[in-house]
């Protein structure tokens, strides 16, 4: 936020900014916080200046924030605008409803080795295919592999004719763009140029609009610094999620994101970055591996708007998730 | 970038946000005496934080584009790259196939086994591996070798590199072009270019990963670094879980970082544990499973030494198995057939 | 307040008396007199000033409605003025109550000839946490609707059925597009805001008078319920702009929690000076219970050689919920060592804390379904219990459709 003298308003005068100054209101933070009205010193004679600057404060303030929203609006909003972004696979799709909603984040948490990036690749071969949108895939440990995009997307182009295929293959690989960050200072510098980015970018529209996000995975960058003596790590965790959820909702993007597991008590697991992380994601997913070799299951743990009872089992073949195929 | 996530002491950071700047473009046109002034913090206060934030600038990679939708890397491109990089082989061809051509760069492999299944053989071989010349097929690179248990045994590493010559040239000797060149390979080269780090504790470790940056810039040629085994000296000793897994975690993610920057392969070498119910499974615990790209779990089979491929994001689940010869690692077949040879030969 | 002193050997007989009391015309305008009063005066005022049914009758007259609540908020009569904190750890059901009170206010108390049981007033919901589903909200709307109308056309129909020139098949066609205008002028009642940070949520509270002047104009209603969905949303965001220095007396600038919660707590005042409202408010639990959240734990080495410290962040969590064993700790901002038996810790600052004047704390049942135990066959039970005033009973609940059961 700019100090006041920067907002430039006519009613804001040299005199009144620095009777401001001298209780320490410089900023428009610090006008938030203080009382205006109760400040000592002031003159009976300056009220009414002082009421017709705070009124065009409140003003500016006012603009530059969204409004207030009726439920209806919003029902409409959601019912015209807000499309649902298929996964590519038909059993986690209906368990969520239609897929990953735009203007949510998702999490996926599992045990290693569960299929977590493996839905994160199909749901962006999906999305990119289908839709022609933007995919941005930020991936943290080096598990973005084209090459097993190319074996998803040969199984989804199957059915087109071998001109067409080519290319609507390469369009769809440059749909997605990859970005990589390994620790939590770039990955919040990724977060927030992309941000900025995205408005400007939609007046490009070559390539389709962003329409999702997948970060693989924030607990890898995050996990190193949570905890112990470093009082920042709580802070910069929930800096990255306020960022993932401002990219959500104000640009009516879906966000994926990985988070690990750790033990929880008598062995069990849990999700790893603790209890406020929780408080980020809409819809979480758990994924597990069945006893049995190739099946996994994934069950809904959180949604924004259904009852968690369902859960979908599949397997991992070359295009990706798939039903339960036997194995001998 | 905001001033609340900053990589500066708590101290320095309340003073600038009492100060107003709650954005880095807030400050970081100012000099160090107008900062100093602002913020009514000391000159070197201000120094530092300045260098904070323009090391920042400079070390990350987007924080200098403008728009970086439009200036990524999309898959596209990464494609025509992952198909045209060449592959680490180890000499068992029947692996190589299993883990598609062999260890790719800008990976991160962990391998796991019981004692005595091969890793530190297979981590050998690869440091000789990796410095077959480009024109064999090879990356034609030096590898880093950072040793925590004292298991690098030089003779057999010059072993390993006599057979590796020895099949160069057997394999050159039929092309005219590249007779000379396999001529020229000798084992003072090859040992010369596996740089061996031995460290004692798990400080030393962790400064020699920190170092690997300055190295890897100072010696380009350098593509492979084993770390073999990652877990000895964080297993014993270690009263506090919660600091060895941030360790642990930051270290693979430097890692990560130095393979994505520099196109090396990184192999990491763990042992295994016993849990509470006899099951055999990796050491270090469940949030270490999620930090490697790949991992493979070596184990014996029916006599045989097998290699399952546990986690990895392209390749499927499948195994492999190998053996551990004089002349290093090699398919099962050739090794029983080079045992029965000598078996009959009087 | 009165306060009077006779001490026995002096002569000074003090009185304070509230600008009401001075002004009935029962009491002596003559404030702070010296010296011993009268027998008459003394007697006037030990005298009745009205009975106790003239009392109720007056404050009953004067009084705000109260809202009818949802379960768990059923056991106490909740009006304007009051502020109710409803705290538990992560899928608790908090938003969901928050939603319930919200369809409950919206609703109108009787529309063309139905009773819907409403209180049929605007709800303003500052989202803090940004994860606010209007599906959700539309869902038990429309079961809340469909209930009411459901149960209102059987009873029709019974007394229909005895009458022989009415035509229920009219009457049904009539009830949907009812039903819709219905639902569209619920949905109208109810504003929603995302807010990012606590200055957009500052913002929001100093810019919001004109517009809710707008509002209530518009709508004609006034404003009854706001929801605050969840306080503790930027806990950690405004802990790390605080200042570890020690501050000086006079130093204006320092932002806190403190700081940040003194100007959302008057801004909230005065708010309610104009427009009473009830301010339901849902926080969420920072610390998991122990060791890995707690920055005041690090050396684990007691725990023993194979205990990994992960695990004991479950063990609050799933401890038996009794009466006896209840107990929290208040406190503001480290919290210190901590109890196994503990399920709530505080960690809002004191202003924000002697704002609430109700607090019900939620808990996963012991058994019941979480994230830990893969099954989907048992259905999520949730236990609440009131803090402030501390209730001994425990209520237990599901959510079934678009409703919170009791069981």
């Amino acid at each position: 936020m700019p100090p006041l003298a920067a907002l430039a308003l006519p009613s804001l005068s040299p005199e009144l900014l620095s009777f401001f100054a001298t209780h320490g209101i410089v900023s428009v933070e610090d006008f938030l916080i203080r009382d205006i009205y109760q400040l000592p010193g002031l003159r009976a004679a300056d009220s009414d200046k002082l009421r017709k600057a705070v009124t065009e404060v409140l003003a500016f303030l006012e603009n530059g924030h969204a409004s207030w929203r009726n439920g209806w609006d919003l029902f409409n909003n959601l019912e015209h605008n807000i499309r649902f972004l298929p996964t590519g696979y038909d059993s986690l799709d209906s368990l969520l409803q239609g897929g990953l909603r735009e203007g949510t984040v998702t999490e996926l948490v599992g045990a290693s080795s569960c299929g977590k990036t493996q839905l994160c690749m199909q749901v962006s071969a999906h999305v990119a295919v289908r839709f022609g949108a933007m995919v941005a895939y930020i991936d943290t440990s080096n598990s973005f592999s084209s090459e097993r995009l190319e074996q998803m997307l040969n199984d989804l182009l199957n059915s087109q004719r071998e001109v067409e295929k080519t290319g609507a293959f390469m369009q769809a690989l440059k749909n997605i763009v990859c970005y990589r960050a390994f620790d939590v200072y770039s990955m919040l510098i990724l977060l927030q140029k992309l941000n900025t980015s995205i408005e400007n970018h939609s007046q490009k529209t070559h390539s389709g609009r962003l329409r999702l996000i997948v970060v693989d995975s924030v607990s890898s960058v995050i996990s190193p610094i949570l905890g112990g003596n470093i009082s920042q790590g709580h802070t910069l965790m929930m800096s990255i999620g306020q960022i993932l959820k401002k990219l959500a909702v104000d640009n009516s993007i879906a966000v994926l994101t990985t988070n690990h597991t750790v033990t929880g008590e008598s062995g069990n697991f849990k999700p790893a970055l603790g209890e406020s992380w929780k408080s980020v994601p809409h819809v979480r997913l758990l994924l597990r591996r069945e006893i049995a070799d190739g099946i996994y299951v994934a069950s809904l743990t959180k949604h924004s708007s259904q009852a968690c009872t369902k859960e979908a089992a599949f397997s991992i073949g070359r295009s990706g998730l798939q039903a339960n195929v036997n194995h001998e | 970038m905001d001033s609340l996530t900053l990589p500066l002491p708590s101290s320095l950071r309340s003073k600038l946000l009492e100060a107003g700047f709650a954005n880095t473009s807030a400050f970081q046109h100012l000099t160090p005496l107008q900062l100093a002034r602002d913020a009514n913090i000391s000159h070197q206060e201000a120094l530092a934080i300045l260098k904070t934030v323009s090391w920042m600038n400079c070390a990350d990679q987007y924080s200098k584009e403008e728009d970086i939708l439009s200036s990524a890397k999309t898959a596209w491109d990464l494609l025509c790259y992952e198909k045209s990089r060449k592959k680490l082989r180890t000499c068992c061809s029947e692996l190589d196939t299993v883990l598609g051509g062999g260890f790719k760069p800008k990976e991160l492999t962990e391998i796991c086994g019981v004692p005595g299944v091969g890793k530190t053989q297979l981590g050998m071989q690869l440091s000789i591996n990796v410095q077959i010349p480009s024109e064999f097929g090879g990356l034609g690179g030096q590898a880093v070798y950072i040793d925590t248990e004292g298991s690098f045994m030089v003779e057999r590493a010059l072993q390993m590199a006599e057979s590796m010559i020895d099949y160069l040239k057997y394999a050159t000797s039929s092309c005219e072009s590249t007779v000379g060149l396999g001529m020229s390979l000798n084992v003072d080269t090859f040992l010369s270019h596996i740089f061996y780090y031995r460290v004692y504790d798990c400080t030393e470790q962790l400064a020699v990963v920190n170092s690997l940056e300055e190295f890897l810039k100072e010696h380009r040629e350098v593509r492979l670094i084993v770390i073999d085994s990652v877990t000895f000296h964080f297993r014993q000793d270690f009263q506090d879980w919660a600091l060895r897994t941030r360790l642990l975690n930051g270290m693979a993610q430097k890692l990560m970082g130095l393979a994505q920057k520099h196109d090396v392969v990184v192999v990491l070498v763990n042992q295994v544990t016993t849990k509470t119910n006899g099951e055999i499974v990796p050491a270090l615990g469940e949030s270490w499973s999620h930090t490697c790209t790949n991992r493979l779990i070596l184990s014996w089979s029916n006599g045989c030494r097998q290699v399952h491929i546990f986690k990895s994001p392209s390749l499927p689940a499948a195994t492999a198995s190998f053996a551990v010869s004089a002349d290093g690692i090699r398919d099962v077949e050739s090794s029983k057939r080079i045992k029965l040879c000598t078996i009959s030969s009087p | 307040m009165h306060i009077l002193y006779v001490r026995g050997g002096s002569k000074i007989l003090k009185r304070a008396l509230r600008e009401e009391d001075a002004q009935s015309p029962r009491y002596s305008t003559q404030g702070g007199r010296k010296g011993w009063v009268g027998m008459e005066e003394m007697q006037a005022w030990v005298c009745p000033d009205e009975t106790a049914r003239a009392m109720l009758g007056r404050v009953l007259g004067h009084r705000l409605p109260s809202l009818a609540p949802t379960p768990p908020l059923h056991r106490l009569s909740l009006r304007p003025g009051h502020v109710v904190e409803i705290v538990g750890p992560s899928g608790c059901a908090k938003s969901e109550i928050l939603i319930q009170a919200a369809v409950t206010c919206i609703l109108p108390r009787e529309w063309k000839g139905v009773t819907f049981g409403g209180s049929e007033g605007l709800v303003m919901m500052f989202d803090l946490d940004c994860r606010f589903d209007i599906l959700r909200l539309v869902h038990v709307l429309q079961c809340r609707i469909n209930e009411v109308t459901v149960r209102h056309a059987s009873q029709d129909k019974e007394e229909s059925s005895s009458l022989p020139t009415t035509q229920p098949s009219q009457l049904t066609v009539a009830t949907v597009e009812d039903t819709n205008e219905l639902f569209k002028a619920c949905l109208k009642r109810f504003y929603h805001k995302c807010c990012y940070n606590s200055f957009e949520f500052l913002a929001t509270l100093k810019t919001i008078r004109p517009q809710l002047q707008r509002m209530v104009e518009d709508h004609e209603k006034a404003l009854q319920l706001v929801l605050i969905d969840s306080i503790g949303a930027y806990y950690w965001l405004d802990r790390a702009c605080q200042s570890t220095l020690p501050v000086a007396s006079d130093s204006y600038r320092t932002l806190s929690l403190q700081v940040v919660f003194e100007a959302v707590v008057r801004e909230l005042r005065q708010i309610l000076q104009t427009h009473p409202f009830l301010l339901i408010a849902s926080k969420g639990t920072i610390f998991s219970s122990s060791t890995r959240d707690n920055p005041g734990n690090r050396d684990l080495a007691h725990f023993g050689q194979k205990e990994y410290p992960e695990r004991l962040c479950e063990v609050a969590l799933n401890q038996e919920f009794s009466n006896e064993q209840f107990r929290y700790r208040t406190t503001t901002e480290k919290p210190s060592k901590q109890t196994e038996k503990m399920s709530h810790r505080e960690y809002m600052p004191a202003v924000w804390q002697g704002f609430v004047t109700h607090r019900i704390v939620l808990q996963r049942a012991h058994g019941s379904a979480s994230e830990v135990t893969y099954a989907v066959d048992k259905t999520l039970i949730i236990k609440a219990q009131w803090e402030r005033p501390f209730l001994r009973q425990v209520d237990k609940f599901i959510i079934e459709e678009g409703f919170i059961k009791l069981i």
